[in-house]
């Protein structure tokens, strides 16, 4: 029972961790942390860019912020198009310089949930099963 | 205006050279002495920089850099002296017969490129300059799915080549390398395509060499360079072994090339590392990382990654492109017959090829300070230019 409570604790000591840099990476690029947010590196996962493209267009972003991070502008934008308000260029990589994402992308939900994404199969799956 | 527009110009002329003296500055006599040439390449609006994906090919007395265009799902062919799109091939990528994501190209001439998809060597497709499907391979298929998966690399000094009658696959592991007993002989790196039998083989001289076995290494250092020379030799280059494996028609031989600048040898980790331990002895020790063979002078390059310095809070990517690297050249005996070190910052040791005029190296890396996303330069080096 003890071990439960220790586990449940850190989990939302963990939790709270990543709602707190949540909340400050989203003051530093700019978008709404009370929305998913989907974070896409396209600095260390090379087959991001050709994999997950559509996939992305295909999200509804009034639900979700996406933040694409590289340090290549152009890249960035040809990847989905930035407008400051759902969609937002992290070009000097502060999501990985806080340890938010490695190279998966990764969708952090407002609570500081982390959810990790393997193919666009499961990231339509996690947008229509948590972002409903 | 026109006046405006016309200061402007002569001030942009102004800084160009400005620049252009500086970038120079920076390298020493010892390189400049080899630098034969400079490439500029014009990258339109729709090209990112990275360039990930090329193969270089020659077509009468012209030299290109194909490069396959993610956003675009083309193949941009660049003209590499005039740095403008001579052709662009729009390849299929609507399934179930195109590829939507591409995981290398290998062109062996203009009209004969093969595009690679990841993660498997079926659906494979060789086009023409028109886009046209020349043929698609289907080798024979596992019943297990995971046998049936080869992660290949087939980009960077992991190329995949044709010899002749087999497209040879440079394949990592997908297994835990961090257990030390699965890092034995029985996985290989290169898998071969025979492409009349349809059928697919390991190369069985591209097992971990004993150095390697039984012991736990940086996980991404855990890869074989290996190219193919006109006597039909492959040479495999390990990133922690001095000599190259040299495999002559079913002989293995090892030929010392070593670095001067590797004072110690790479040490295995004793316990398995968690995160910063793994990426700090990946940045901070000398190791080897392609091997090139140059047709036209009959001479092997291999890069050598100098020692970074790690700092636990910055970006590894980062950490690795600042460091410093050296090319060994070899003859083709393996003898070394020069060995020259280049600063870190400026070029993009991962997307270096070799090319009519000698070994290209493109200036993308991403510590570059005069990196711009509308043009790639690339330098061109011929070692031989003082013999």
């Amino acid at each position: 029972m003890i071990r439960i409570l220790v586990l449940s604790l850190l989990a939302l000591s963990a939790c709270t961790n990543s709602s707190t840099e949540l909340r400050l990476y989203s003051k530093k690029i700019g978008f709404n942390s009370d929305k998913a947010t989907l974070l896409v590196s396209l600095e260390n996962c090379s087959y991001c860019f050709g994999e997950y493209q559509e996939t992305v267009e295909e999200l509804d972003k009034l639900k979700f912020n996406v933040v694409i991070i590289s340090s290549q502008k152009k890249k960035a934008s040809l990847f989905a198009s930035p407008d400051d308000n759902s969609v937002f260029i992290d070009n000097e990589k502060i999501a990985i310089k806080l340890g938010l994402i490695e190279s998966l992308p990764i969708i952090i939900l407002p609570s500081g949930e982390r959810l990790e994404i393997f193919s666009p199969e499961q990231l339509l799956n996690y947008a229509e099963t948590y972002v409903p | 205006m026109k006046k405006i527009l016309r200061h402007l110009s002569f001030v942009g002329i102004v800084f160009l050279f400005a620049s252009c003296e500086n970038k120079n500055a920076t390298l020493s006599e010892g390189i400049l002495r080899y630098k034969v040439g400079e490439s500029t390449l014009n990258l339109d609006d729709s090209t990112a920089i990275d360039f990930m994906r090329i193969s270089y090919a020659e077509e009468e007395g012209n030299e290109y850099l194909l490069h396959q265009n993610e956003f675009k799902k083309s193949i941009q062919v660049f003209d590499l002296e005039s740095g403008l799109v001579a052709h662009e091939i729009l390849y299929p990528f609507e399934q179930p017969l195109g590829i939507k994501v591409v995981q290398g190209i290998t062109a062996i001439s203009l009209d004969s490129i093969f595009i690679f998809m990841p993660l498997s060597i079926r659906g494979s497709i060789l086009i023409n300059r028109k886009g046209e499907i020349l043929n698609r391979y289907m080798p024979t298929k596992e019943e297990d799915l995971e046998k049936s998966l080869i992660n290949h690399v087939s980009f960077g000094a992991m190329p995949t080549l044709f010899d002749g009658q087999n497209l040879r696959f440079i394949q990592l592991p997908t297994f835990e390398v961090s257990n030390p007993s699965n890092i034995n002989d029985t996985y290989k790196f290169e898998m071969l395509y025979n492409l009349e039998s349809n059928e697919i083989e390991e190369a069985e001289e591209s097992g971990f060499p004993e150095f390697y076995q039984n012991k736990i290494w940086p996980s991404q250092d855990i890869s074989v360079s290996r190219i193919m020379d006109l006597q039909g030799r492959i040479v495999y280059s390990w990133r922690f072994l001095d000599s190259l494996i040299v495999v002559e028609n079913g002989i293995v031989e090892k030929m010392l090339a070593k670095s001067n600048f590797k004072k110690q040898d790479m040490s295995p980790f004793q316990l398995m590392p968690n995160k910063v331990q793994d990426m700090e002895k990946l940045i901070q020790f000398t190791k080897y990382y392609g091997i090139y063979y140059d047709e036209y002078r009959d001479l092997f390059y291999r890069t050598v990654q100098h020692p970074g310095v790690f700092d636990g809070d910055a970006i590894p990517k980062e950490m690795d492109a600042s460091r410093k690297f050296s090319v060994l050249i070899l003859d083709h005996q393996f003898n070394k017959l020069n060995e020259i070190v280049f600063p870190g910052g400026i070029y993009n040791i991962y997307r270096a090829f070799v090319g009519k005029r000698g070994f290209y190296l493109p200036k993308n890396n991403v510590m570059n300070p005069e990196l711009v996303e509308d043009t790639l330069s690339i330098d061109i080096f011929d070692f031989t230019a003082h013999d």
